[in-house]
């Protein structure tokens, strides 16, 4: 049940016959594990928190550094030296005090993350490497979460939704692994790649819209174009391909 | 005769060729690893997606949106006017 104060905060989005205020509900019992506090998670928590999900989980191990400054824009000059969850968890919670919003200074790691992501309805993808994602989508499959991937370089920008069972997996596209270096980024790029894995989630918890699955959106913003590549599941994937597929 | 094969590339590879896109003039019956072959014309640039002669697991290729590892990986086969898509996984974020 929406309370009064709610229903005047989220009265624009409400007016919108795809969400109403069913739809408003819907994103109030939602919770959602934002993986990484940094170019992407900031973004993607800004606007999962002003559109009034009910719980937000962020994960991060990091601590704000000034070459952040750029793009983490949940982060400012005085955090620097801060934990990213502390320094993030206070802004949202000004930004919209409704929403739980819960910090958790920890390295995601295998043994940790089956216990992080209990009780949580989905995750977001807004790691800064490859190898913590393949975890995070092998976990989203095992645990049946739908998991929303974004990632980026330079002024490059990639994302795509992935429902276990049903749609190809992350590691479906994804092989092998990159050396982990320092990357370019100017912040427009992960702003835009936040705001649309925000609108991912969005639509999945309201059920509302088509959703990046089986498709991987390829943004460039130097020549300001969309390109969307078809993935198919792929049957050897070595996390998706033993689960049975429905829908 | 000859066939043209538009190639595009993605993130790192830009970087490397220095532009988005490229149009490749080949033989007919061309398969993706002769073109790779092709376009990656230097021992440096090999080096970016060949180990060994194969081809480095995380170097995505597309024919036409399509991911090789689904058609018949380095031995599919290319047409006039086909498109190859080339890019690494991004991490960043």
């Amino acid at each position: 049940m929406l309370t009064v104060d709610e229903l005047e905060r989220y009265d624009r989005q409400i007016m919108l016959r795809e969400i109403g205020e069913a739809g408003q509900e819907k994103l109030k019992r939602a919770s959602v594990f934002i993986a990484g506090i940094g170019g992407l998670g900031s973004p993607a928590a800004i606007y999962l928190t002003v559109a009034g999900i009910g719980r937000i989980r962020l994960v991060d191990h990091d601590r704000v550094d000034r070459s952040n400054l750029n793009r983490q824009v949940l982060h400012w000059d005085n955090d620097i030296g801060r934990s990213k969850v502390k320094s993030a968890t206070e802004k949202l919670k000004r930004l919209n005090p409704e929403v739980e919003i819960e910090a958790i200074e920890q390295t995601i790691t295998e043994a940790n993350l089956a216990e992080l992501l209990t009780g949580f309805d989905l995750i977001v993808d807004a790691m800064d490497n490859l190898p913590t994602r393949y975890l995070l989508n092998k976990a989203a499959l095992d645990n049946n979460i739908p998991f929303f991937h974004g990632a980026i370089y330079g002024f490059e920008g990639r994302a795509m939704t992935i429902i276990p069972h049903k749609t190809a997996c992350l590691r479906c596209v994804y092989r092998g692994v990159i050396p982990e270096e320092k990357f370019p980024v100017i912040g427009v790029t992960p702003a835009v790649i936040g705001c649309i894995q925000a609108t991912e989630v969005i639509k999945y918890i309201v059920g509302i819209g088509e959703l990046l699955t089986n498709k991987l959106l390829n943004y460039d913003a130097l020549n300001m174009e969309f390109t969307e590549f078809n993935v198919k599941k792929d049957p050897h994937c070595e996390h998706c391909s033993h689960m049975k597929t429905t829908g | 005769m000859i066939q043209r094969i538009n190639v595009q590339f993605f993130a790192t590879f830009r970087d490397i060729f220095g532009t988005k896109a490229m149009e490749i003039a080949v033989e007919t019956g061309i398969n993706i690893g002769e073109l790779l072959n092709l376009v990656f014309d230097t021992q440096e640039r090999r080096g970016k997606i060949f180990d060994n002669g194969k081809l480095k697991p995380h170097v995505i290729i597309l024919k036409n949106g399509r991911h090789i590892q689904n058609l018949d990986g380095v031995e599919t086969e290319l047409k006039e006017g086909d498109k190859v898509s080339i890019f690494p996984p991004i991490a960043g974020g």
